[in-house]
């Protein structure tokens, strides 16, 4: 139904809707002190019908390959802005772009609208001559129509243009009054201006200032919830002055006042203020002329391209830096996670002619929707990388035709992400390790012989050999211990009621020897049956071991009959010194013995 | 075995991990493969200094082909790859690239890549191919583990890991960045040795296979392939010689002949040649003769002395005869033509110098000097010969093989500074056998010292029998060791005189390695830096021009550069060249060298007849860079006489025996291209102080002309630093 309305009042607009409104005072201002052309009016327009109107129409003649990157119009009373939409208005002349602004409130008859256009044109000024040497100064022609191109009559207007310098080689002075004082060229005042009246205006002016043309730009926001933002943009600049022509002297370019042209090679980037990690390349490899700058607002990036581009000229580079989380990323009220970020290229005073911002959220996230400060085109896509399963959901947003700085704004992106999907790369990973530490375990637990042969035989029977002797070497630490226990029993021994609780322990101790002893018989039988040296040997320390357990039980008696006879704990010690320095030596003996049979297995 | 009852030990979780940690067996196993691990980090980690100091980025020439044909695997498959034909190179006549290439660094890098893409990873191709060489490093340090314990023991296998590691004379191209074929080929190199000692030591044929299929891998690697497939059939010579010939050797030798020999001739580079080549003659005839050799035995023993005997002499008489004929009908044939270039160029190392200039112009190609052995090898260099010492004191097959290698390896590494990249492997393992064993030895003696003293301490205790086994222990354990000699009186001082002398030559060397990496061979040439700290300056010239060339000329652009250059503009400028550093046909580099060399006019034509779109020079003059054209535009004179003497002579270019552009040089010099497109511009500038205008810091004089205009030419482009200089080649004149 709306867009029924639209073409309805369309219609009306097309017929004579056109005489209801008439524009009493324009005045316009273009500002050709950049690449762009930035062009305002002041506007009064006031209702001349009997129906209220709701809509006002605005041109702009574009010549060539102009185009229109920004076209806003303001209340000049309430400051707020107009909802524009470009159409298509009959009668209107060819190149003419034409956008119509909703009013807030329908403008009643009678009434007059204050109201300020704002427009940015973007390669509306041509180079004249196309190309130029490397000495030469770069001329720009401008044109426009003289009066304001408009569907309704004007009453009175005027035009003043503003250039860099006050070098203009040639302007229109063909409808007076026209004054040129300094750079700025005045028109008008012009009264009684009929709807469409065309008259062509022409400034052809010196403009040396850098004309930056981004070709493509590319920027990609890569989210990880565990605490990065990362940002890549990837530029195509070309120079998009007048082309360079002839020989490019280094000479002249480093020692002539006058030998850069149109040139430029730098470039400042306004990044956040927390952005670390930064990195400046290309294709192959780092390009080492880039200087930061902290300030408590922005990281500053002086970039230096690889060489300076002449007129004509192009190259490419990378730039990207990640911040963190803080700042960027937040929890809105229905539990969604919003993203804000800067939409358009932090670099200063370009024109982007192509943009396109690939927004990577993690694994796992859904639901997205931007939220955008103008129009752009919108489609989804999905990249793999660092550990993706699934892939990454990505949002892609795209528009032609960028100015910085009118089109520098945050914009943001809510989407849903459950807190359980933030654990899906370590418990993948967690995954993979156990299951390759599960294989390694099962290959080294299985056996994958084809043929069992003599060599399958005697590696197998050294490996059960090796088991045997291993059980056997824990059986004797384990006598060892009691053993240890058995010494501590004969060091408590002070007088004769410790008698008891000694004699006790030393039954435990011995019952324990006798059990490991019945535990290491068939062992040995093992090892014997197998290799009847190494049991040899294993008896040999199993002597030892033995004998060491007597040593100890002789060496606790002895305490308890001194003790019982009452002696001190000096004579004690004294009397009991040979048996325990014998004592240590078998222990020492036995710790050797052990070490040589069974270290090797 | 059910019956049997299986004891279990009661202690805990804790106890156990205690009881693992303190046995012997398993203290040993966690301190090797601590150690090994600690290796493979090292030798990754040294060779970084080039990216910390610089960035991720390939280095020097012939790596940037690498690079390129790598892409080119990657991103259009390994068919196209085989295949491809480079008509971006060598302008008109292009390169078939897929034909003469060693593609096994490519292979590499690319299964490296896919592989840790589908593990995703996602490493940049760059990434990857900047750490091949690295990783390799620390593969071959495992490698180098494996070759000596099995040709001495473990010991020996962890001293040649760690010296391997740092070896100078292998970082020197395998630091981050140095994509080049040597970085993966002394890895098969020396994998291909230690399979090969195995199969010898194993004499199975399963083991025969192995050694052939990491032969495969170094055939596919580079062109030093053809030094295994001499060195061994020496090596079976040898061994036939001083009576060690085998059944073992001689299964080992065939099996790896017949499938490395199949296996080799996959690669499309080698085809045929690995059968015709006499490069690979000694390869292929003792084949022959290990079989005539295996028949002969086999008729003597089941045809008796005296038949046998009638039989070899008529065979004697039949395969003289047929030998000698096949010689004939072979060299009439052309399929054997023993006296190529490359032969003399190994049997006497002036050759190339005498008589081909362009070999003689690579500064790798030089004879090395002393110095160079010193600097790559360090201790090495005395320990090795100690090393020989204990390989002929107890000679094995394996030490026996390790032998013959060193020795031919030294004897190349002497002809070009190139081949001690292959000497290194032969030092280091010498080294390991020889430090090892006087390590090992002087470690035991202090050991047996400690339980003698122990056991002196014991012995006037009451008990004997603590006293004996210690002493049984150590007779038990010299007479293991296997020396027959009386032990002589233990003397702990003399011991750890020699153990600290070695801690201290070791240190040196670590000390000598680590110095020389990060001062001689980290530097990725590419990008200069000049000073240190706050003065630090970067002289990306290269890049700067390079990128100039890509994104500002016609995509279909010829450039004319001398050959050195070739790889980077294709690879980073994405231009077509006319040479580069395949080097593959003289005549064309002859006639760049010409166009160089001959004055304006004369230039033109050769350019226009090779569509030459743009000149590219290299100059230093401003800089100080020294390795600038002019530097190398002798070469260019030589090369480019050597095949038009009618038009280049390098008299003419020289006053008095000396090449000069300063006002002393020749008329002919002075108006010859190159010097115009060097100095162009150049002569009004003050380049240091005190100096007077067109001071040329490279040469340290005025030049000689300083007025230079060009007629056909116009410069397009110079570099910040004047370093790479581009001219446009003008159109004809209009004719009316």
């Amino acid at each position: 139904m709306r867009r029924f309305f639209a073409i309805v009042a369309l219609l009306a607009l097309a017929g004579s809707a056109f005489a209801e409104i008439k524009l009493q005072q324009v005045d316009r201002k273009i500002n050709l002190n950049s690449q762009f052309a930035r062009i305002s009016e002041a506007v009064k327009a006031k209702n001349v019908g009997d129906k209220p109107v709701s809509e006002v129409v605005f041109c702009q003649l574009l010549n060539a390959d102009a185009v229109v990157s920004l076209y806003k119009v303001v209340n000049a009373d309430s400051k707020a802005e107009l909802t524009v939409t470009p159409t298509i208005v009959e009668g209107a002349p060819a190149g003419a772009a034409c956008f119509s602004a909703k009013l807030a409130s329908p403008l009643a008859a009678g009434d007059t609208a204050s109201l300020t256009v704002s427009a940015v044109l973007a390669k509306a000024q041509v180079p004249h001559p196309k190309e130029i040497s490397q000495v030469d100064s770069q001329l720009m022609r401008y044109k426009d129509n003289l009066y304001v191109l408009s569907p309704y009559a004007v009453s009175a207007q005027t035009t003043e243009v503003t250039t860099p310098t006050s070098t203009v080689k040639s302007y229109t002075d063909s409808e007076k009054p026209v004054s040129k004082s300094d750079n700025k060229i005045k028109y008008g005042k012009y009264d009684l201006i009929k709807p469409w009246t065309l008259q062509e205006l022409s400034v052809h002016f010196e403009n040396n200032k850098p004309f930056k043309h981004i070709l493509t730009y590319v920027k990609e926001i890569e989210v990880s919830h565990w605490g990065n933002i990362y940002v890549e943009e990837r530029y195509e600049i070309k120079n998009a002055g007048a082309a360079h022509s002839g020989s490019f002297s280094r000479l002249k370019y480093a020692h002539s006042y006058n030998g850069k042209a149109n040139s430029f090679r730098d470039l400042r980037a306004v990044l956040p203020p927390s952005a670390r990690s930064l990195y400046y390349v290309d294709l192959i490899g780092n390009i080492s002329s880039s200087n930061t700058r902290k300030t408590v607002q922005s990281t500053i990036v002086d970039i230096d391209l690889r060489y300076p581009l002449m007129g004509g000229w192009k190259v490419d580079f990378m730039l990207g830096y990640s911040v963190p989380l803080t700042g960027f990323l937040s929890h809105t009220k229905g539990g969604r996670r919003k993203l804000t970020m800067d939409l358009a290229s932090p670099l200063e005073d370009v024109f982007v002619e192509d943009m396109v911002v690939r927004v990577v959220l993690p694994e796992g996230s859904t639901n997205l929707k931007a939220v955008l400060p103008y129009d752009m085109d919108q489609s989804t896509d999905v990249k793999f990388t660092y550990l993706d399963t699934t892939g990454r959901p990505v949002l892609v947003l795209h528009r032609a035709n960028v100015a910085s700085p009118e089109h520098s704004a945050k914009f943001s992106v809510e989407y849903s992400f459950g807190a359980v999907s933030i654990l899906r790369e370590p418990l993948l990973l967690i995954s993979v390790f156990f299951c390759l530490f599960a294989a390694v375990i099962a290959y080294n637990r299985l056996e994958f012989t084809i043929t069992r042969d003599d060599k399958w035989a005697a590696a197998r029977d050294k490996e059960v050999l090796a088991t045997y002797m291993e059980q056997i070497a824990a059986a004797l630490e384990d006598e060892a211990s009691l053993m240890a226990g058995f010494e501590a029993a004969t060091r408590a021994v002070r007088d004769a009621e410790d008698v008891d609780a000694a004699q006790r322990k030393r039954a435990a101790v011995e019952k324990g020897c006798r059990d490991l002893e019945d535990k290491v018989k068939p062992l040995l039988a093992a090892v014997e049956s197998r290799s009847a040296r190494v049991a040899g040997q294993v008896r040999e320390v199993l002597e030892r071991a033995k004998a060491l357990q007597a040593r100890h039980a002789k060496q606790l008696s002895d305490r308890i009959d001194l003790v019982k006879k009452g002696s001190t704990m000096g004579e004690v010690s004294r009397k009991l010194a040979p048996g325990q320095d014998a004592l240590d030596a078998a222990r020492r003996d036995l710790k050797n013995a052990i070490e040589t049979v069974f270290g090797a297995y | 075995m059910s019956s049997e009852a299986h004891y279990q030990s009661g202690a805990s979780l804790v106890e156990t991990v205690r009881r693992y940690l303190t046995k012997t067996k398993s203290q040993e196993l966690l301190i090797r493969s601590t150690t090994l691990i600690s290796i493979y980090l090292l030798a990754f980690c040294i060779r970084l200094f080039s990216v910390l100091r610089y960035e991720s980025v390939i280095h020097e020439f012939d790596p940037y082909f690498n690079y390129r044909s790598t892409i080119k695997l990657v991103t259009e498959g390994f068919y196209e790859f085989w295949n491809w034909f480079d008509a971006e190179s060598w302008h008109p006549l292009g390169r078939v690239v897929g034909g003469t290439v060693y593609p096994g660094l490519m292979w590499t890098a690319a299964i490296l890549y896919k592989v840790s893409n589908f593990l995703t990873a996602c490493i940049k191709l760059r990434d990857i191919c900047v750490f091949t060489a690295p990783f390799f490093a620390g593969n071959t340090a495992m490698v180098a583990y494996l070759f000596g314990k099995e040709l001495k023991d473990t010991e020996t296998g962890l001293v040649a890991a760690a010296l391997m590691a740092i070896v100078p004379g292998y970082i020197s191209r395998s630091v981050a960045g140095s994509f080049d074929n040597e970085a993966v080929a002394i890895f098969a190199l020396t994998t291909t040795f230690y399979l090969w000692v195995c199969a010898v030591n194993r004499g199975t044929i399963a083991s025969g296979v192995f050694a052939a299929f990491a032969y495969l891998y170094m055939a596919a690697s580079w062109g030093a392939y053809v030094f295994i497939s001499n060195l061994i059939p020496l090596y079976v010579i040898i061994m036939a010689v001083i009576g060690r010939y085998s059944r073992r050797l001689y299964v080992a030798y065939t099996t790896f002949w017949v499938v490395g020999g199949i296996l080799a001739m996959q690669i499309r580079f080698i085809g045929f040649n690995h059968v015709l080549s006499n490069e690979l003659l000694s390869w292929n005839a003792i084949f022959v003769a290990l079989q005539v050799w295996e028949l002969i035995v086999f008729l003597r023993a089941k045809l008796g002395d005296r038949k046998f005997g009638q039989l070899a002499y008529l065979l004697a008489l039949g395969v003289v005869g047929t030998g000698a004929a096949a010689v004939v009908i072979l060299i009439a044939s052309g399929k054997l033509n023993p006296w190529t270039g490359r032969f003399w160029t190994l049997l006497d190392p002036t050759y190339a110098k005498k008589f081909i200039p362009i070999v003689a112009s690579v500064s790798e190609h030089q004879p090395t000097t002393w110095a160079s052995y010193i600097f790559d090898l360090h201790v090495l260099v005395f320990a090795a010969p100690a090393g020989l010492y204990f390989c002929f004191k107890k000679l094995t097959d394996g030490t026996i093989f390790l032998t013959v290698f060193a020795l031919t390896a030294i004897y190349f590494s002497g002809i070009m500074v190139r081949l001690m990249l292959v000497a290194a492997p032969a030092f280091v393992l010498l080294s390991a056998i020889s430090i090892s064993a006087t390590l090992a030895s002087a470690s035991r003696e202090l050991r047996l010292h400690a339980a003698a003293t122990e056991a002196a301490k014991s012995a006037p205790a009451a008990e004997a029998a603590a006293a004996a086994a210690p002493k049984k222990r150590a007779a038990s354990k010299r007479a293991a060791a296997g020396s027959d000699e009386e032990p002589l009186p233990s003397r702990p001082a003399a011991n750890w005189a020699v153990l600290g002398l070695t801690a201290l030559a070791m240190m040196s060397y670590a000390g000598h390695c680590i110095w020389v990496t990060s001062e001689a061979y980290s530097s990725p040439s590419i990008v200069l830096i000049s000073g240190w700290g706050p003065h630090r300056h970067v002289l990306d010239d290269f890049r700067e021009a390079y990128y100039w060339l890509r994104h500002n000329t016609k995509p279909d652009a010829k450039i004319m550069s001398w050959w050195d250059y070739g790889y980077q503009i294709t690879a980073m400028g994405n231009r077509t060249v006319i040479v580069d550093n395949n080097t593959w046909n003289n005549t064309h580099i002859a006639t760049v060298g010409r166009a160089m060399a001959s004055n304006e006019t004369e230039a033109f034509k050769i350019m226009r007849q090779l569509d030459v779109d743009y000149a590219l020079v290299i100059f230093g003059g401003m800089s100080g860079y020294s390795s600038d054209d002019i530097n190398k535009f002798l070469w260019m004179v030589r090369i480019g006489g050597g095949v038009y003497p009618d038009h280049i002579k390098e008299s003419n270019y020289l006053n008095n025996g000396d090449y000069t552009v300063s006002d002393r040089g020749t008329p002919t010099m002075l108006n010859s291209l190159m010097y115009k497109l060097s100095y162009y511009d150049f002569g009004n500038i003050m380049t240091e102080h005190n100096k007077g205008t067109g001071y040329d810091r490279v040469r340290g004089y005025e030049i000689g002309n300083k007025d230079v205009s060009l007629e056909h030419l116009d410069e397009a482009f110079t570099s910040e630093h004047w370093i790479v200089r581009i001219y446009k080649v003008k159109d004809l004149e209009n004719r009316f």
